[in-house]
């Protein structure tokens, strides 16, 4: 292995500048001459040919003597990553219809020619098409003016962007409102803001040229293209735009995936936008770009990535209200050779095959005993007895997880940890004067639904167009639980398709696809849902109106509904919008449904999904493994969203039952599952466990006597341990209600609180233990229990050291808390 | 005194001891060339200007510290005075400044203001602040600062230079009597007989026109305007011989609305700082401001009999003050909207206002109650006028100019212009308005037989040159060798520049300590403040290299 030298690799890339010592200095000298050393004899074998050369965009069309057009010549190395060439490249274009400097396509005359581009003897051809390059030149508002505004940073939320604008002038939020933002621009006062007669004395102008007092200080330099665009805008009349003037539809970035080498490379970014009229154009210097993880890699505003140190970043670039991105791999910049790593099923292909890219290797398989306790706990919510593990251990069938995956699955209480999850998705919960008699109407139809193996998609399809009483039908419990179409539209798109449109409702998604348009129109679908107190005072009524409407708060139009990041469907007369949302939220039509079905079920064994929050995929929050999503994805489709067979998929795969310690490469990684990660247990399950190893049961309301947490209805816990431990409040659809995230209360409650101290005493487990085994036993029964292992040598010396031979069961009661109160209880490794 | 080089020297390592000795030899340099002027407040004025009086002013004073005049930077803000004379590393104005201290300013990660700039401040500061020009004597309060008359002189009516393109109007007026007509042009009044309608020439005016208005007697007109975040102008002008009889400098920003009291002897203006300044005319100096407007200052107006002035608000606020002590007498509770206009009734019982909310109120100025109001311009009323006759005329954002009865009642459309009308007026000699638009155009309609004409406007002949628009072409991605990545700056640079800024900082530091023993000898001090700059210097070039490139949007937030 060659990792000795990733260690202080690696403490160095995450040390700052200022930390550095002349240790690290020489450290690193030694570094460069090892890394150097070792690729010789892989340079030797690959030399200096690239073994792919590819040329973005593939085809050039100009269009207009201003349309110009970036190109990006990449290298594909034969190790998979890809350099920006085009600086070296050279570039001809025959006939000659466009010239080309810096890698920029200009037009010359107006015909149809190829651009050839050489580099390292390989030759590639694009077409390239040439028209109206002698037409005289006419900005618009929207596709010339607000893109220098917006690239300006004018519109952005802390300037003139903010609902209530800046110093007393507004902008629509990232531009979402160009003819507002004409308007106020040019009408909106009489003089003050621009002056046609002498355009550059505009105060437009001067504010953004910092000539006169601007909080924003200076934007853009005298004579750059911004400011030029600015004053043929105004000086041709600053006209507002007609109304057949094209219209951006969408846009491309160049390249889509950059995989640097190392640190210290660069890759330029090309931002293509199309236009409504067929059109293109190279919008890449109004392009605003934003990166996610500078110490990976960063972004200048003109879109050249620098790499800085190993790991992924997103590049986003949004253009108008479009917003896609590049994303990006920085290798650690030293040899690597992809392990062979023997797959379990596809899961693992996908999950090394990513692996290789980041030049990361996975960490070894977990041995018997952390496997049971760790699938135990995710499939049953508890912990192995220890009958369990020994007969475990004892079985020599080499399919032997395979059958306790089995036997696990079989069992009642997988879908219960299931109905707990979907009942925080649903948030099932009383709220809006829902009685307890509907809550538990409620609780009762999902379990039985579930229970009963409806498949997701049905069990979605009847509650979302249910009709009638709360109490006769309760599924329409679902209707009383948000009754606001806008949240109710929020809310589905985030539980069932995994993404967070709320910003759309005032303004288009500035790190996303979202726009209003989509938002209004998603909300539609809920626009005619009617509402009646029934006879019963504590029923209400949900039905189907058949009139009613969403309005755009831009142009006050009537939205039709539209599917989210789909289709207008065509409705019949009288058919109720919710039976149209139905029959596409589910389908194949909508991929998003069963990638965010696999994404929850995903994140319930790891602790993160593959999209992560679960709840929040956006074009700038990408999935960490895409292929291994959709693969997830199409498996939960053939399997009609049976939570249990892709749950057994997961838990087969070599990747769920990794070890959680890390290697060298693996370290910092948490997105790519190159490991298992040490997850806390949620506070039902968690409570469950101290009750099982302690032989005792808790009340809760609602539930009979002996009634697992797990099976809490509704939102409030009625009891502290779940608040404490972060049970969810089901009060809002997101997935960051569940907290598992360690608090100073807890570890009070767990040390000095009744739970532990108590049910040690009223379960009398050591009592009843010691009547049946010696003192050690008993000590490496409670080890078994809490821990799914027998105590070490080294643990069991130590015990015995303390344990007193006339009274042991004190000090037994004492190891036990001192167990429960232990990270290795607590947590899931 | 010791010798402090010999001390730094051996109390700091001896890689740095040498640059301590060039700043230090750097810092006796400068000392023995000759003693420059002290700067003037003038030119630190600009300074101020250009970095911190947008928020540090009279009106805004963030912090309670206003840096418009030497008096207000001595009187401090919150924390207390904001320069000591002759104390400039005392003084927070500099140290803020110059990054020394936090908060640094100006604040927002924004950038230290240019070195030159900075000096500047610094040598001001040195100088004594106050040594360089005589404080006033009157000691007057902040609000009294901005104005400074300037001396008559002589305007020569000139020709009308013709305008290089349509441009919205953006003031106008109609002398009371003599139907003269005053509108904005490029740079200048231009002047038009509405009796021969004939062009009679211009006024050069200095920025943008934003309101005319002929006194209550026509003897004066006021003109209003400069440009915006910048500089305001309030003129007066004799009719006639079109002298100046007054001219007031406002440094804050260029006021929207101003108004000539009927005595001629107050004058007052408002703008986007929200503040209605009153001065008066004789010598400039400022009476009294008001400060109810929440908005900016759109409208404003004495009442005939002199008592009242009234101003409007882009946020719909309307305030009555008294003319003569700026007492406030009424605020008037109605609008929605921005009030974009406002006129009194000649006998003073009734104010009349005009809203982007598409209303005209009248009110009874006697029961401070409104007495009427009418959707009047539904889009938006911009323009409104009263006349001794009766009459009351409005135009709005639909393009149309109405006149109306008291009660509200339509008499009569008095014509569709092209483009949203700003500004009208009543030419009551003629019965008839005159309005301009954002399109440009000027047009007279007639109340007798409700026809409308456009006025010529001078244009020149000659269609605008566009501007050349090039697109530059892009930078490109340095091209890295696979095998050896390019490493702009070596870590070794870096951390010799690091042990350099250590050394710096060190030697700061006890020259500091050495400059407060010695409180007498000012060389010190500057040592330690060059000592200060280079370091600060130094570390700016750190960030720059261990940032860059850096990604300086900073649009990610939401």
């Amino acid at each position: 292995m060659i990792c000795i030298p990733h260690d202080p690799m690696i403490a160095m890339t995450r040390m700052s500048i200022r930390e550095k010592s002349t240790l690290d200095l020489a450290c690193r000298r030694i570094l460069v001459l090892i890394a150097l050393t070792s690729l010789m004899p892989l340079r030797a074998s690959a030399e200096e040919r690239p073994t792919s050369l590819e040329i973005l965009p593939s085809s050039i069309s100009l269009t207009g003597p201003r349309d110009r057009q970036g190109i990006v010549v990449l290298f594909h190395g034969e190790d998979g990553s890809t350099r920006d060439v085009t600086a070296s490249a050279r570039f001809d274009v025959k006939p000659r219809v466009a010239s080309v400097t810096s890698g920029f396509v200009s037009p010359s005359e107006d015909g149809s020619g190829e651009l050839s581009v050489e580099y390292a003897d390989q030759v590639l051809r694009v077409p390239v098409k040439v028209t109206g390059s002698h037409d005289p030149i006419k900005l618009d508002f929207r596709n010339d003016v607000l893109p220098v505004l917006t690239k300006s940073g004018c519109n952005t939320g802390k300037c003139h962007g903010s609902a209530a604008g800046k110093d007393g002038f507004r902008l629509s939020l990232f531009g979402y409102d160009p003819a507002g933002d004409y308007y106020r621009l040019t009408r909106e006062t009489g003089g003050r803001r621009i002056q046609l007669a002498d355009p550059d004395h505009s105060l437009l102008v001067n504010k953004a040229l910092g000539r006169v007092n601007h909080t924003g200080g200076q934007l853009f330099d005298e004579g750059s293209e911004s400011h030029a665009i600015l004053l043929h805008w105004l000086t041709a009349g600053a006209q507002s735009d007609a109304e057949d003037a094209p219209k951006p539809t969408s846009i491309d970035v160049f390249p889509p995936e950059a995989i640097f080498s190392s640190s210290e490379q660069e890759h330029r970014i090309v931002v293509r936008a199309n236009y409504s009229d067929g059109s293109d154009r190279d919008v890449t210097r109004f392009t605003v770009f934003v990166g996610n993880n500078d110490s990976a890699a960063t972004v200048s505003p003109a879109g050249i990535v620098s790499s800085h140190g190993a790991g992924e970043a997103f590049i986003l670039a949004r253009f108008d209200k479009f917003t896609a991105g590049t994303s990006v791999i920085v290798r650690p910049g030293t040899p690597f050779h992809s392990p062979e790593t023997p797959a379990h099923n596809a899961i693992d292909e996908l999950v090394y095959e990513k692996l290789n890219k980041l030049h990361v290797e996975p960490s070894p398989l977990c041995s018997d005993e952390v496997f049971l306790r760790r699938v135990n706990i995710d499939l049953a919510g508890l912990l192995p007895t220890s009958a369990e593990q020994n007969e475990f251990l004892r079985d020599t069938d080499p399919d032997k997880r395979t059958k306790v995956i089995d036997r696990l699955l079989a069992r009642r209480e997988f879908l219960d940890l299931w109905i707990m999850r979907l009942g925080e998705l649903l948030q099932l919960r009383s709220n809006n004067g829902m009685s307890d008699k509907g809550l538990l109407l409620y609780d009762r139809w999902l379990r039985d639904q579930v229970h009963q193996g409806k498949p997701l998609d049905e069990l979605l399809a009847e509650l979302l167009q249910a009709q009638g009483g709360t109490f006769e039908n309760p599924a329409v419990n679902y209707f009383q639980t948000e009754t606001s179409p806008q949240i109710l539209a929020e809310n589905i798109a985030q539980v069932f398709l995994g993404t967070r449109i709320q910003c759309a409702q005032c303004h288009n998604h500035p790190f996303d696809r979202w726009t209003m348009d989509d938002y209004y129109g998603f909300a539609s679908f809920f626009s005619q849902v009617g509402y009646k107190i029934a006879q019963d005072p504590r029923e209400l009524t949900v039905f189907n109106t058949g009139t009613g409407q969403m309005f755009h708060p831009v142009d006050k139009q009537a939205v039709a509904p539209k599917y989210l990041g789909g289709e207008v469907p065509s409705i019949q007369p009288g058919e109720d919008y919710r039976a149209v949302l139905v029959r596409w939220l589910a389908s194949k039509e909508n991929p998003a449904f069963a990638r965010n079905f696999a994404n929850i079920v995903w994140s319930h064994f790891f602790g993160r999904g593959i999209v992560e929050p679960v709840d929040d995929a956006r074009v700038s929050n990408p999935a960490s493994n895409a292929a291994l999503l959709n693969e997830l994805a199409r498996r939960s489709a053939n399997y009609k969203f049976d939570v249990r067979q892709l749950a057994r998929d997961i838990c087969m795969s070599r990747t769920y039952q990794q070890v959680t310690q890390t290697n060298p490469t693996n370290a910092r990684d948490q997105r790519n599952f190159a490991r298992q990660i040490v997850r806390r247990m949620r506070a039902e399950v968690l409570l469950d466990c101290i009750n099982q190893v302690t032989e005792t049961t808790t009340d809760f309301a609602g539930l009979p006597l002996g009634g697992r947490a797990i099976e809490v209805p509704g939102g409030r816990s009625m009891n502290y341990f779940l608040e404490t431990f972060g049970r969810s409040p089901r009060s809002t659809a997101c997935s960051c209600d569940v907290k598992t995230s360690p608090t100073l209360s807890q570890a009070l409650h767990l040390l000095n609180g009744e739970t532990t101290t108590n049910k040690i005493a009223t379960g009398r487990v050591v009592e009843t233990l010691l009547a049946k085994m010696k003192p050690m036993d008993v000590a490496a029964e409670l080890y078994r229990r809490c821990y799914g292992r027998a105590p070490t040598a080294e643990e069991s010396t130590a015990i015995a050291q303390r344990i007193p031979a006339d009274d042991p069961r004190p000090a037994l009661e004492d190891m036990f808390w001192a167990l429960l109160n232990s990270n290795e209880f607590l947590f899931n490794h | 005194m010791g010798d402090p080089r010999t001390r730094l020297c051996s109390t700091t390592d001896w890689k740095s001891a040498t640059l301590v000795l060039f700043c230090l030899a750097g810092a006796t340099r400068s000392e023995e060339s000759p003693a420059q002027p002290a700067p003037s407040f003038l030119e630190v004025k600009a300074v101020l200007k250009k970095h911190c009086v947008g928020c540090h002013n009279a009106e805004e004073a963030r912090g309670e510290l206003d840096l418009t005049t030497q008096e207000s930077i001595l009187m401090g803000g919150v924390g207390g005075p904001a320069a000591v004379a002759g104390r400039p590393e005392e003084s927070p104005l500099y140290r803020l400044a110059a990054h020394l201290d936090e908060p640094r300013m100006p604040p927002g990660n924004r950038p230290r203001i240019p070195q030159r700039d900075l000096a500047l401040l610094h040598d001001w500061i040195k100088a004594g602040i106050a040594s360089s020009s005589p404080p006033s004597e009157q000691a007057p309060s902040r609000e009294e600062m901005p104005a400074s008359p300037v001396q008559p002189n002589h305007v020569t009516l000139v020709s009308p230079n013709p305008i290089a393109r349509p441009t919205p109007i953006t003031a106008l007026a109609v002398h009371p009597t003599t139907g003269i007509l005053a509108v904005s042009g490029q740079q200048q009044i231009l002047l038009y007989d509405l009796g021969s309608s004939t062009w009679s020439g211009a006024i050069p005016f200095e920025g943008e026109l934003h309101s005319l208005r002929f006194s209550t007697d026509g003897k004066i007109l006021l003109a209003v305007g400069g440009v915006g975040a910048e500089s305001g102008r309030i003129v007066g002008y004799n009719v006639g011989t079109w002298t100046t009889f007054f001219s007031i400098q406002d440094d804050t920003d260029a006021p929207l609305s101003a108004d000539i009291s009927p005595s001629n002897e107050l004058v007052a203006w408002g703008g986007p700082n929200r503040v209605v300044k009153v001065a008066t005319t004789k010598d400039g100096q400022i009476k009294y401001t008001l400060t109810k407007a929440t908005d900016w200052v759109m409208c404003l107006k004495f009442s005939p009999d002199g008592l009242l002035l009234a101003y409007g608000d882009r946020f719909g606020g309307l305030h009555v003050a008294e003319a003569q002590s700026g007492k406030d007498f009424a605020t008037l509770r109605g609008h929605a909207k921005s009030v974009t206009s406002i006129d009194w009734r000649p006998d003073a019982n009734v104010l009349a206002t005009a809203s982007e909310d598409g209303t005209v109120r009248l009110w009874d100025m006697q029961q401070l109650s409104e007495l009427t109001k009418w959707d009047a311009h539904p889009e938006g009323v911009l323009a409104l006028a009263l006349d001794a006759k009766g009459l009351l005329a409005t135009a709005g954002r639909d393009r149309r100019v109405r006149s109306w009865t008291e009660d509200g009642q339509l008499r009569a459309d008095l014509g569709v212009s092209q483009d949203a009308i700003f500004e009208l007026a009543i030419n009551s000699r003629d019965n008839e308005v005159v309005s301009g638009d954002w399109s440009g155009r000027l047009a007279r309609h007639s109340l007798n037989d409700r026809q409308s004409s456009s006025i010529d406007i001078p244009m020149g002949s000659a269609s605008p040159a566009l501007p050349s628009l090039d697109v530059p072409a892009p930078s490109l991605a340095k091209v890295s060798d696979a095998s050896q990545p390019n490493r702009p700056v070596s870590a070794s640079d870096i951390d010799r520049k690091l042990a350099a800024l250590r050394a710096i900082e060190t030697a700061a530091e006890l020259m500091k300590e050495e400059a407060a023993r010695h409180p007498n000898d000012p060389s010190l001090t500057k040592a330690y403040l060059q000592i200060c700059e280079a370091a600060i210097a130094m570390k700016a070039d750190l960030f720059k290299i261990e940032s860059s490139p850096i990604n300086t949007d900073g649009q990610a937030s939401h």
